[in-house]
């Protein structure tokens, strides 16, 4: 996610530097706000994949600086392999959160308390092998998933980043299990040249007779083996023949940020 | 309603697995979810199914990985199992009865079965064809077995971890007799090495190898699991001592990230592919713990070399790059053919009579007869002070050559120190049972030594050029040989003084002796003139000479009166940047004209056609600076010189001069023989290049310091096939003389050093297919229709979409590369079969004209630059031309007929990223763009726009990044008319510009209509006679209908959007192009092609998965075969390129 030279002559790198965000993508969480109100009540948060930092700087004006009534402590925890300088209220963590250690220490910070809100804007670096970036984002994506059902309260809201790949419509049908609203939205900060966009997760709904258990010596994919999420996980007495009908399902579409906000993919 | 049907044809694209088959001559290659089969000994692939189709092994998921188990018997090495595994897939086929036999109907995938994650790697048990074991990505081992065949799914035995579940991003299995080794490497903690336990679900960890920065993108023992190599985002290889777990050697030098490893040659070497491009031999020393790069191969092009394989017993590497090209690669690096000779060498070997040397003396150059033909590979080596030694073939005689020549003796002794300070040339004229050495004195004293088939000298014979020439001569310091015919050959002299003319003169091979009455004295032209590249053409007595600063003169020697003194009938000056011109070669005299090959040193090659300027006036030299202008030719000038094929070398250094080889390739059933590769030789750095510019990849290198050392490269000068062996490179360093055999394809190991072509190694953005078919053969057996890629790589290819009318077996076939685009290829349409337009990044936009079978007979593309639109920004390089579209003008001598109408320019409509609609008129013929219309639209980006033409009205359709579509009116000029062709909407009648004329402005749109939450990225019109519906792809993953209907004046009466469906695609549409005019083909980036017919309304007609990722362009044609069937045919591309059949049910 390095910055290329394209992105310092875009106009939103450039107002990102003129009214302090450490990235651009500040942006984005800002019209993804306007569009879905996600902060509105909300006190605890994690921000995943966080670095440098400007989805936590827009966190901590919008939550923590703005928490007038002062009934509770807001908590903001961001987590990113990259170390990040210190943000108002933001309690930041240095792990990869693939590993479920990362998630334990997490729930630790929270003390047993929920979440409200849940983002993530990971994404790995590209190979260029298309299919297996798009396992390692899906990968980033379940991670933080794991994450959201050990700790978001139900009716909780999770955004990502998403790539809108090959595969995409299985990830939809797969957060259907968990949300009753899943949205695919594109903020204008975003450019219409690139593939990224972020799903809206809203009214967080745990999947009924299943409590999930994280475990320390456990893959993601076995944390999910017993949760009936579209895919099947667990390995079974054999491997199936190869089954085309998977469940897939194409997403809602919204683009957000108005109209007449920036063009991220105007040359001015 | 009709509806059609999509069927996969032909797929282009990354080589994502390598394996050969050991003991056999097979080679399997995935290309995604394919395989193709290739006889790597014969360069042959093995068609698998009847219909040339090619097999899918998944169908959808990329082969990441192919295993080979052990054989059942030695004597049946093609009976093994073939597993295969990528993504989440999994599949164990039978070489032999599967896959060679048994997958005619091309539904090998019904053997995929699923696992239950991402498959990292996968082996075979070690006794047990049937049973495999299978490394997930969170680091589990499965074990699994085939019950009979493998159509009901694979059985679980049981499955292992070592309790450190972190997420790979390689591994591999060594499986020993008695231990299964298994090798993990993690994204963040280095590489875990355990082994399987006894107990299922046990393994223990051996070695937690730590070391590398980031995640490990490979990791591989040898045979018996003693060491280990690997690498990691750090770009190191490391190689680690498995008793010990201790890093014990580390080797740096690829540029980026490393994608394949493997040992052999007994531990000895590694072999590995980067996404560098380059291929890279390394001797491992376990000694020293020193791991060095012996050999470095640039075999691919684009970005990344994914695949390799190694065939451990023939030493044969083989590599497959994200450009689809399959690379073989001779790992034997001893028996390099290398023969370094020095003087004390030459004087040991002389009968073992010593020869006296002078201090100083060294090896000043070589003659030997191209390796082709002559039964004689002796060569002849003279030194500096012109002792001439004559060495046999095998190296293991020398002769120092004594003529019984008092003269020379005498002269080269008193000469000595002329000789070597100046210059001293060997001239070589070779025929079928002799040879003639001739030496030249810089005084013009010539000895003609005649040889025999052994290099014996027969006769000697003398002669002083200089005696015929009357006016004072200084000296000679060059001399080169023309040789046109076995009987003569010329001889061109040059002087350093500029006074002096060019001698130039005719010389009878049998009778040996020059035809005094051909001496011909050329006067230098006035501008400074230093002989760099020559050559004579006989059929309009053209001699035309290069020199520095990129000028070039030409002789008309048959314009030669009774006075012996010609003076330049043409020169040109600078006439394009660059520096010197390295190589002149005429291609053929074509009726009018003559087609001229021309290098420049520093990378730039073009073919020129030079004919009579028929206005010419008086002489006078025509200076043309910049490149904007590419017309050689003024009022005044005798000679017209077009520049029919542009380019620049993609390799850089110094460019010396070009080979052309012939090769034949295969469509379905035909068999055919056209297709010319241009090898390119030069230096670059401290190496010499020679290198397959038509196919993109280096053929062959040596280390020789540069291009200041005497050198010479010879090669036979018949036409050369594929067959590349017959080179020989010879160079002096530190007073050695090294002969280098080029052992291009070692011809017991393998016949083709390039097994599959490939295509762009980046992404394609469009693709363009032109109109008219023409046949290959002229017997209609296999037609074809020009098809263009332009790919972010910045190059353009120019292919030929070739249609087998017998069997309909399609095949795209490149032809050329372009590159002269510095940024990405937004688009690419083509005007007619001559001309193409393309845009670029960065505002570049260039019109091409191709010489597609014009300039003479042959298959040749001929392409080159014919105009550019100068940015009209300057200094901003952000600013993009997103679209364009145009609508052609023709003149109207010809009423309807399309063929024989000719163009006379077209007017062209540009958006741009910062919101600017521009307008021209492009006048073709003189060459000229007028701007028309220069308006904007608002502050944002405009990502498409299209000429909607209906009764005699034009309108203007813009797509912007805000989801509107907006329909602006043009007016059209007085004087023309508007006409529906076959190839679509047209202008006929007279145009002229006015050139005062300012630009105007667009008015108010007619229409403005939010169609898509966000960007319209593509639209595709479709013209009804009533109405005219634009067919609408958004980012919103949307498809939208929207219909214009127009009143009898053609004026619009409304737009309406006919039908919306907002789930088309589950990711954005990249294109749409049209099947019919109410079908249509779409792609979009969730590598889904679907088809949508627009009668009343929008509805699905098929949807198949296209393994192209990155999936965003597309084009549509329909060919016909001899009994009049109707062939439609689309070609999709993204990171590779496929090619599909679309059935009319
Ligand atoms: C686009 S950046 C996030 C930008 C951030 N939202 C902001 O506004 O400043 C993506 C981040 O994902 C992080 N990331 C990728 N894989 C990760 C992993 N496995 N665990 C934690 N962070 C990861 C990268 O280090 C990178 O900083």
């Amino acid at each position: 996610m390095g910055k290329s030279s394209k992105d310092k002559r875009d106009l939103y790198y450039r107002k990102a530097k003129e009214e302090g965000w450490r990235a651009r993508s500040a942006f984005k969480l800002l019209q993804l706000n306007e569009q879905f109100q996600l902060f509105k009540g909300v006190r605890r948060v994690v921000d995943l994949c966080a670095a440098p930092g400007s989805w936590s700087q827009v966190l901590s004006r919008e939550i923590y600086e703005k928490n007038v009534d002062g009934e509770s402590e807001p908590k903001i925890v961001a987590v990113d392999l990259q170390p990040m300088s210190p943000i108002k209220g933001v309690t930041t963590l240095q792990a990869d959160i693939t590993h479920p250690k990362t998630l334990s220490k997490i729930l630790d910070i929270f003390g047993g308390e929920p979440a409200d809100f849940i983002c993530s804007d990971g994404a790995p670096d590209v190979t260029g092998l298309h299919d297996l970036d798009e396992y390692i984002q899906a990968q980033l994506i379940l991670s933080a998933l794991q994450l959201t059902t050990c700790l978001l309260k139900p009716g909780g809201t999770f955004v990502a980043k998403i790539f809108r790949g090959r595969d995409i419509d299985l990830m939809y049908a797969q957060l259907g299990y968990l949300f009753e609203n899943v949205i695919c939205a594109k903020p204008r900060a975003s450019r219409g040249t690139s593939l990224e966009a972020f799903i809206v997760c809203r009214n967080y709904t745990p999947i009924p007779g299943w409590t999930p258990q994280l475990k320390l010596n456990q893959s993601t994919e076995e944390f999910f083996e017993d949760a009936s999420i579209a895919r099947k996980n667990k390995l079974g007495d054999k491997l199936e023949n190869y089954l085309p009908t998977e469940e897939r399902h194409i997403a809602p579409f919204v683009a957000c940020g108005d109209l007449s906000s920036y063009d991220s993919d105007a040359t001015y | 309603m009709v509806s059609s049907s999509l069927v996969p044809h032909t797929h282009y694209g990354p080589v994502t697995a390598l394996k050969f088959i050991p003991n056999t001559e097979f080679l399997i290659a995935g290309y995604g979810p394919f395989i193709k089969i290739f006889n790597y000994k014969t360069g042959d692939s093995i068609p698998l199914s009847k219909t040339h189709e090619d097999v899918k092994i998944f169908e959808k998921n990329k082969i990441h990985g192919i295993v080979i188990s052990k054989p059942h018997s030695s004597s049946e090495p093609t009976n093994v199992n073939v597993l295969f595994y990528g993504g989440r897939s999994v599949s164990v086929l039978n070489f032999q009865t599967d896959i060679l036999h048994g997958s005619s109907n091309n539904r090998l995938s019904v053997h995929e079965t699923a696992c239950n994650d991402w498959v990292i790697s996968g082996d075979f048990h070690y006794a047990d064809p049937k049973s495999i074991y299978l490394l997930t990505a969170h680091n589990i081992v499965i074990d699994a077995s085939i019950v009979g065949d493998n159509l009901g799914g694979l059985q679980v035995n049981g499955s292992y971890n070592c309790n450190e579940k972190s997420i790979l991003y390689s591994g591999s299995f060594t499986v020993l007799n008695d231990e299964v080794y298994v090798f993990s490497g993690t994204v963040m903690s280095g590489i875990y090495v355990w082994k399987l336990g006894r107990a299922t679900t046990s393994g223990e960890v051996l070695h937690h190898l730590t070391g590398h920065e980031g995640s490990i993108f490979g990791i591989k023992s040898n045979d018996d699991a003693t060491l280990a190599v690997s690498c990691s985002d750090d770009r190191s290889i490391k190689i680690w001592d498995l008793k010990t777990g201790n890093n014990i050697a580390t080797g740096w030098g690829h540029g980026a990230r490393i994608w394949y490893l493997e040992f052999f040659n007994l531990s000895t070497q590694v072999m590995s592919c980067s996404e560098d491009l380059t291929i890279r031999i390394w001797d491992f020393d376990i000694e020293n713990g020193e791991l060095e790069c012996k050999k470095v191969i640039e075999g691919h092009s684009g970005k990344n070399v994914w695949a390799g394989a190694v065939n451990q017993q023939q030493l044969i590497g083989a590599s497959g790059g994200n450009d689809g090209k399959i690379r073989l690669i001779d790992l034997d690096t001893t028996g390099d053919d290398t023969h370094e000779l020095s003087v004390e060498y030459l004087t040991s070997l002389n009968y073992g009579k010593s020869v006296n040397f002078a201090k100083n003396e060294t090896i000043k150059t070589v003659i030997s007869g191209s390796p082709e033909g002559s039964n004689n590979d002796d060569l002849l080596i003279i030194t500096s002070y012109c002792k001439i030694f004559h060495v046999s073939q095998n190296y293991s005689q020398v002769k120092l050559l004594n003529f019984s020549h008092e003269l020379l003796q005498q002269k080269t002794i008193t000469e000595t120190m002329h000789f070597v300070n100046n210059f001293f040339a060997v001239s070589h004229i070779e025929n079928d049972e002799w040879s003639i050495m001739v030496l030249t004195a810089s005084s013009g004293y010539q000895l003609f030594v005649t040889l025999d088939g052994s290099l014996n000298v027969k006769d000697v014979t003398e002669f002083s050029i200089l005696d015929l020439v009357d006016s004072p001569f200084s000296k000679i310091t060059g001399v080169f040989p023309i040789s046109k015919t076995p009987n003569f050959t010329y001889f061109l002299f040059e002087s350093p003084n500029p006074n002096d003319p060019f001698i130039f003169i005719k010389y009878d091979v049998i009778k040996l002796q020059y035809l005094t009455e051909s001496l011909t004295l050329l006067e230098k032209p006035k501008t400074r003139f230093t002989l760099t590249a020559y050559d004579y053409d006989e059929t309009y007595g053209y001699l035309i000479l290069g020199s520095r600063f990129v000028t070039m003169t030409v002789y008309d020697l048959h314009s030669k009166t009774t006075t012996n003194v010609l003076s330049p009938l043409q020169t040109w000056k600078k006439f394009l940047p660059g520096d010197t011109i390295s190589q002149i070669k005429v291609v053929k005299a074509l009726t009018e004209s003559l087609l001229v090959w021309i290098s420049l040193r520093d990378g730039t090659y073009l073919t020129l056609e030079i004919s009579r300027n028929l206005n010419s006036g008086d002489q006078e030299d025509v200076i043309i600076q910049g490149f904007e202008n590419l017309s050689l030719t003024n009022q005044t000038s005798n000679l017209k010189i077009d520049i029919c094929q542009q380019n620049r070398v993609s390799k850089g250094g110094f460019l010396e001069g070009c080979i052309e080889t012939k090769s034949s390739f295969q469509v379905g059933d035909r068999y055919i023989d056209d297709s010319t590769n241009i090898l390119l030789y030069g230096f670059k750095s401290d190496y010499f290049y020679l290198y397959n510019e038509t196919k993109g990849y280096e053929v062959w290198t040596e280390l020789c310091g540069g291009s200041h050392r005497m050198w010479k490269l010879v090669y036979p000068k018949k036409q050369i096939t594929d067959d590349l062996n017959q080179f020989r490179f010879y160079y002096v360093k530190a007073s050695m003389l090294v002969i280098k055999n080029m052992v291009i394809l070692p011809a017991h190991k393998f016949a083709k050093d390039l097994l599959v072509e490939g295509t762009h190694g980046r992404e394609i953005r469009d693709i363009a297919i032109s109109t008219t078919a023409k046949s290959v053969n002229n017997d209609n057996s296999v037609i074809y229709k020009l098809l263009a890629t332009g790919s972010e790589d910045n190059t353009i290819k120019i292919s030929k979409l070739l249609l087998n009318t017998n069997d309909h077996a399609c095949q795209i076939k490149n032809y050329w590369t372009q590159r002269l685009h510095v940024s990405g290829l937004q688009s690419l349409k083509f005007l007619n079969d001559q001309y193409l337009i393309s845009s670029a990044a960065r505002e570049e936009f260039f019109i091409w004209k191709i010489n597609d079978g014009t300039l003479g007979d042959d298959s040749k593309l001929y392409v080159h630059c014919y105009d550019t639109l100068v940015p009209s920004v300057a200094g901003n390089p952000d600013l993009r031309i997103m679209d364009f579209d145009y609508l052609p003008i023709y003149d109207n001598n010809n009423n309807n007929n399309t063929v024989e109408r000719s163009l006379q320019g077209f007017f062209l409509c540009l958006v741009y990223s910062n919101s600017f609609i521009k307008v021209f008129y492009y006048d073709l013929v003189n060459k000229k763009f007028h701007l028309m219309v220069d308006d904007y639209y608002k502050d944002i980006c405009i990502l498409t726009i299209k000429f909607v033409v209906h009764s005699q009205k034009i309108h203007m359709v813009i797509g912007a990044t805000d989801g509107f579509l907006t329909v602006y009116d043009v007016p059209v000029p007085a004087g023309l008319q508007m006409q529906n062709g076959n190839d679509g909407a047209a202008l006929v009648g007279e145009y002229h510009h006015s050139d005062g004329a300012a630009a105007a402005k667009l008015g108010r749109p007619v229409i403005t209509q939010q169609i898509h939450q966000n960007g319209i990225k593509t639209m595709c019109v479709s013209n009804r006679s009533e109405s005219i519906d634009i067919v609408t792809g958004g980012d919103d993953n949307a498809l939208g209908l929207f219909t214009l209907t127009f009143d009898n004046n053609g004026t619009i009466t409304s737009g309406t959007i006919k039908a919306f469906s907002e789930d088309a695609a589950s990711s954005t549409i990249t294109s749409i192009s049209p099947v019919s005019t109410s079908q249509f083909l779409v792609t979009s980036v969730d590598q889904v092609v679907r088809i949508w017919n627009t009668v009343d309304g929008l509805h699905l007609v098929d949807a198949k998965y296209v393994t192209i990722a990155d999936t965003g362009s597309s084009d549509t044609t329909t060919f016909e075969d001899v009994a009049g069937n109707k062939i439609a045919v689309g070609a999709i591309g993204g990171v590779g390129l496929s090619v599909w059949k679309i059935n009319n049910d």
